[in-house]
């Protein structure tokens, strides 16, 4: 059952890296748009890989002793966090760039001065 | 207030969620993280939520200044009456344990449900008072009033 715990540790690491470039994202890039674009990476994927990790490390039974149905329990918890994160982010992300377009928030085009 | 569609669906969808959640937090909040301030936050988050999205007269509708001014004492009220309480039964002020004449433990769980049912209410009534107030304000701005 270690294979199990390395695989959902592996993809939580790996969701973490996500969180990482949408942090550098937010600072480097040049606009307004570009920023809630890197944002949302933290929002969709780096939530995704995170939970689908720490779900599968909460199947893996503990040491020495059989698989409990408990278990099960707490990945479909986790999963309904997962479930909130994507409907409420991805409506944040939108609410936030449709306002900056409607007050005339002009994207940044190639060869412009950053924001 | 917004037409975009996006939004109003997913709020129609996330409110009851928001306040099953402040709920829970409420009710859950004598054996685990959680409480009273918490949940009154929570649920009154929803209804900001909806006052944003569907503006403020049709969240107005359904909770009535007069009431949400009542429900500021009321918590407090409830509080101070569990205190009171305890002290005619003999006991300290907001010492649970002599509320149930069974056992103290009875008592007890008795006593901080209701405190944390006070703190509940006041603490939602208030965040809701002020936070219509301002965006009243905002709305009577915005319509150049004399703001």
């Amino acid at each position: 059952m270690m294979v199990l715990f390395w695989i959902g540790a592996s993809l939580a690491a790996l969701g973490g890296f996500f969180f990482v470039t949408s942090g550098v994202g937010m600072y480097r890039f040049p606009d307004f748009f570009t920023r809630i674009h890197a944002a949302g990476i933290a929002d969709s994927l780096g939530a995704l890989l995170v939970i689908v990790g720490l779900s599968l490390v909460a199947l893996v039974p503990p040491e020495g002793q059989a698989f409990e149905l408990s278990q099960i329990l707490v990945a479909v918890k986790l999963n309904i966090i997962l479930f909130f994160l994507w409907v409420s982010g991805t409506t944040a992300t939108h609410a936030l760039a449709k306002s900056a377009w409607l007050a005339n928030v002009q994207p940044w085009k190639k060869g412009e001065e950053p924001r | 207030m917004t037409e975009d569609l996006i939004l109003r669906v997913v709020t129609k969808v996330l409110t009851p969620f928001i306040m099953l959640f402040a709920f829970y937090t409420q009710f859950h909040g004598d054996y685990g993280p959680g409480g009273g301030f918490q949940a009154g936050v929570i649920l009154a988050a929803a209804f900001v939520l909806n006052a944003l999205t569907f503006g403020l007269p049709q969240v107005r509708k359904a909770l009535p200044d007069r009431i949400m001014i009542i429900g500021t004492g009321l918590g407090v009220l409830l509080y101070a009456g569990t205190g009171m309480v305890s002290l005619f039964r003999g006991g300290n002020l907001l010492e649970y344990g002599v509320l149930d004449h069974h056992s103290p433990v009875h008592g007890q769980h008795l006593g901080i449900l209701l405190v944390e049912l006070g703190v509940g209410i006041t603490v939602t009534s208030v965040m809701w008072v002020i936070i219509s107030t301002f965006m009243e304000r905002a709305v009577e701005d915005a319509e150049g009033g004399e703001g």
